[in-house]
């Protein structure tokens, strides 16, 4: 059985005065396997961002069922649905999210807080991941007293501290610099080599790279998808290039 | 002429776009004018000249109107430097757009004056319009007439107008030294920054809590009520500064000692309550001491007046013990009098009761470890003792006793204050004292200013040595008093006929005729005016709490709308936010509350000690209603919160 499993899934957006409806998502399938890591790609206003919403359970499809481990989130009630995302999911923003009133230690343990973890196994939990992260000595720090690779690996530490069944990443390197941007993916990968199931939205091809997978979206719907295979990150960089130009031709082919 | 004009409607522009933030500022704005312009207009107001209880409301409303004045600098100067922090990236943006820094200054020039001459416009009608309108209808709510106005005071106006026009001077200054300090980049950098952590500072807190102890003392050590009403100011002034002090410092050390109990910290509902307080406490502190000092002032006027208001008639009965009184000094007046009383009385068909005919004389003494000496020296007349003696026949006769004294002894009864030993030395007679534990109505008729002994002589002989002991020339003087029995129309009736008697009586020699009817309308007369104020006041004080606490809640709204966005896309469900949020509003908002009624109890005793100016003495009166006040405020204070909360949650949920 697959981890993620997105059947059919369809969007419709209604504008405020009932007018014009927006179809941002017209019919995406696909899975994604336990230990995975699949990249993502569109471009702006091809539905990326929808599709990511209604992984997070934060939207609703109009049609279609989103399963995790087999478990359709439309059966999650309402009212269990923010524990459900802090059980199984974990997320990285591209605008980090971190809260100022929290010391960099606690915006990490805040999903654990939440489920009512103790210090202690916090704690625990917290020792190994930033050392992997390489943020112990800022532990004590403020949001607003790191730099922005800092905040984005703080924001990693949150969404990996609760062991999730799969991180979503949303665009996570795109408030960071070349050097910054490059160790955070790197750290993705390290992470997913040791089984953790990740699903990265983005529109870099540089980012997507680094997946195992590619699948690419546009005008909502999946139209092309790219196996890593045996291929290195630069191959496959290679390959994503080509694969965007026969897009880009594509699109203009249909206009 | 273009040129010109683009300005101000660039600054209107501006100030309509963030119409979000700017309209509590302009709310927060227009509450401190109309607050303090209306405290400022009373105490300048010329009716109060002469009124009963002029000087308390004069200092009263000096205290109240330095405190709004540094209120208002905090809350428009803290408000201001908020708002320019959360403006700076739209300043920015101009200054990258090609605007020099002197354009920009000049915009944000217009939108100062655009946002003063509002307020001040608002605030001033308001309080013009708002005040008048008040005082009419509490006018027509009061059931005693009232010898005041409210009147239009132009001079207050422009102290107001020239006190908010450099408090916003002063913003201004601020904000153009801020735009000046700050490239293009930084400003539109800055709105991202996060506040820095507040730090406890423990000079603040012991700061406060000496002040706050300081101030207690004072209230607490001063016994008597002249000198209580004169050091209670100080008092006043010294717990609202430690307030501020311990508001700003000491709550933020208390949060960051609970967020160091690690086991109380990381729970869930703790969590996030704690850390968003420590981190808003800066902020809030002004407001919540402003919250927590109006509350004081709500609760302690509204108190002490409806005490006042109810103790009135405990106020008559100590200071008229009986219904009628009359002091004269021929005896053949004294039958006059009471035959009359007993005529006309037998006509309405009703009985005089408790009737008393008694010779007495007084004066004013100084104590020295029990020897007295009367005095004339009436500087410290709280610190004497009022001396009033009397026979022993007069005393058996009124009591239907059988007393019998021997030479150089006396009966003592002493109110107001103590006098344990069993022999003293009076004007230089040397008195053996029995003591009483009542005399007619005596024991309640306490001075209450000080201290009152009633001596019992065995004759008129002992009576003349200790008067001509002490230097005192003063006849004998005679005194008839009695109460009366029968229906409230006869009793009315008898009254209105036994003045007009005793007006009528063509006697030569001098008396003095006094009735606690009388009384009472003179008490309305005389204490109406001071009655309406406190009431007024009350009603004002409120109306600003709840603006100050609505102000609050919308603020914060805006503020913590993007934090709970946040924890929403991190895992936190709707009902976690809600509760947390109750939670933490709860704790924040009624902080000021708790502290206030730990306030007002300390004020109690100094309080009531005041009362006793106005002849209330009875104390457990005023526990009630210290009570009763508390309560109903809590309830008042309960509903506006909920209210709020509402609002609340909607910015939040936006």
């Amino acid at each position: 059985m697959a981890l993620l499993q997105v059947d059919h899934v369809k969007k419709i957006y209604t504008t405020r005065f009932g007018g014009a409806k927006v179809q941002a998502l017209s019919d995406v399938s696909f899975t994604v396997e336990e230990g995975e890591f699949v990249a993502i790609m569109g471009e702006s206003g091809s539905g990326k961002t929808t599709l990511l919403n209604i992984l997070a359970s934060l939207d609703t499809p109009t049609a279609g069922e989103v399963m995790l481990r087999g478990v359709p989130m439309s059966s999650i009630p309402e009212g269990k649905l923010a524990a459900f995302r802090r059980q199984h999911l974990g997320f990285i923003f591209q605008d980090f999210n971190l809260l100022d009133t929290f010391s960099v230690e606690d915006n990490i343990y805040l999903p654990l807080v939440l489920s009512g973890h103790k210090y202690g196994e916090m704690r625990a939990l917290l020792e190994p991941l930033a050392h992997k992260l390489a943020i112990l000595d800022i532990l004590g720090k403020f949001p607003y007293e790191i730099s922005g690779g800092q905040k984005q690996r703080v924001a990693a530490a949150r969404a990996l501290i609760t062991s999730p069944d799969i991180v979503l990443a949303d665009e996570p390197t795109g408030a960071l610099d070349s050097k910054a941007s490059g160790a955070l993916l790197r750290l993705l990968a390290e992470v997913n080599r040791e089984g953790q199931t990740i699903l990265l939205v983005t529109h870099s091809a540089r980012a997507a790279s680094r997946a195992g997978r590619v699948l690419f979206i546009r005008d909502g719907e999946v139209f092309h998808q790219l196996y890593r295979g045996d291929a290195t990150d630069d191959e496959l960089y290679a390959k994503i290039g080509h694969a965007l130009t026969v897009s880009a031709a594509g699109a203009r082919q249909a206009v | 002429m273009r040129k010109l004009s683009f300005y101000p409607r660039l600054a209107l522009g501006n100030l309509w776009r963030n119409r979000g933030t700017y309209l509590p500022y302009l709310l927060a704005c227009i509450i401190s004018i109309f607050t303090f312009y209306t405290l400022l207009a009373i105490n300048t107001n010329g009716a109060l000249n002469g009124m009963r209880g002029e000087g308390v409301v004069k200092s009263f409303t000096l205290i109240g109107t330095i405190i709004m004045a540094l209120f208002c600098s905090a809350l428009i100067f803290y408000t201001n430097s908020f708002l320019v922090k959360r403006r700076k990236r739209e300043l920015g943006l101009y200054s990258i757009l090609g605007m020099e820094k002197k354009n920009i200054a000049l915009v944000m020039f217009f939108e100062t004056i655009f946002m003063a001459v509002l307020a001040l416009v608002l605030g001033l009608a308001l309080g013009m319009l708002l005040s008048k309108l008040l005082f009419w209808v509490l006018l027509r709510m009061v059931h005693f007439p009232v010898m005041l106005d409210m009147p239009v005071s132009l001079a207050a106006a422009g102290i107001t107008c020239a006190l908010f026009g450099v408090i916003f001077l002063m913003a201004l200054l601020f904000n153009l030294r801020q735009v000046r300090l700050a490239n293009p980049i930084e400003l539109v950098a800055a709105a991202k920054q996060g506040e820095r952590e507040p730090k406890a500072s423990w000079v603040l807190t012991v700061l406060g809590l000496v002040c706050i102890g300081a101030g207690y003392y004072i209230a607490l050590r001063f016994t008597s009520p002249i000198e209580a009403l004169m050091y209670f100011l100080v008092a006043v002034l010294l717990v609202i500064i430690g307030t501020y002090c311990l508001f700003t410092s000491g709550s933020i050390a208390l949060l960051k000692l609970l967020r160091k109990n690690k086991k109380y910290y990381y729970q869930p509902g703790h969590f996030i309550s704690v850390s968003g307080m420590i981190y808003r406490m800066k902020q809030n502190a002004a407001g919540l001491a402003t919250i927590c000092i109006l509350s004081c002032m709500v609760l302690v006027t509204v108190s002490s007046t409806v005490a006042l208001n109810a103790g009135v008639e405990d106020s008559l009965n100590n200071q008229y013990p009986y219904e009628y009184a009359i002091t004269f000094y021929e005896p053949a007046d004294g039958d006059l009098l009471l035959s009359g009383a007993e005529q006309i009385a037998a006509a309405e068909g009703i009985k005089l009761t408790a009737l008393q005919d008694y010779r007495n004389a007084s004066f004013m003494a100084d104590e020295q470890d029990g020897t007295f000496m009367a005095s004339e020296d009436y500087q410290g007349m709280n610190l004497m003792t009022l001396v009033e003696l009397f026979l022993l026949e007069d005393y058996n006769h009124n009591e239907g006793a059988g007393v019998t004294l021997a030479p150089g002894e006396a009966l003592l009864l002493v109110t107001g204050g103590r006098y344990d030993g069993d022999s003293l030395t009076m004007n230089g007679v040397p008195l053996k004292v029995r003591h009483l534990e009542a005399m007619g109505k005596a024991n309640s008729m306490s001075r209450d200013l000080g201290r009152s002994m009633y001596l019992v002589l065995p004759d008129e002989a002992a009576m003349n040595a200790i008067l001509a002991g002490g230097g005192v020339e003063q006849p004998m003087r005679r005194n008839l008093a009695f109460d009366t029995e029968g229906s409230e129309a006869a009793r009315e009736q008898f009254h209105q006929d036994y003045g007009a008697f005793v007006g009528g009586l063509t006697t030569q020699n001098y008396f003095n005729y006094r009735s606690r009817e009388g009384g009472r309308d003179d008490w309305y007369a005389s204490n109406g005016g001071f009655l309406f104020l406190g009431i007024y006041f009350g009603v004002l004080f409120m109306l600003a709490a709840v603006l100050i606490i609505y102000y609050k809640q919308m603020s914060e709204g805006y503020d913590d709308a993007a934090r709970f966005e946040i924890l929403q896309k991190v895992g936190m469900g709707a009902d976690e936010v809600k509760s947390t949020i109750n939670k933490q509003i709860l704790a924040v908002f009624f902080l000021p509350l708790v502290v206030a009624v730990i306030h007002v109890a300390v004020a109690f005793f100094p309080v009531s000690r005041a009362m006793v100016i106005f002849g209330v003495v009875n104390t457990q009166l005023l526990v009630v209603f210290s009570l009763a006040t508390v309560l109903v405020y809590a309830l008042v204070y309960l509903l506006v919160f909920r209210r709020t909360a509402r609002t609340y949650f909607r910015i939040v949920r936006r």
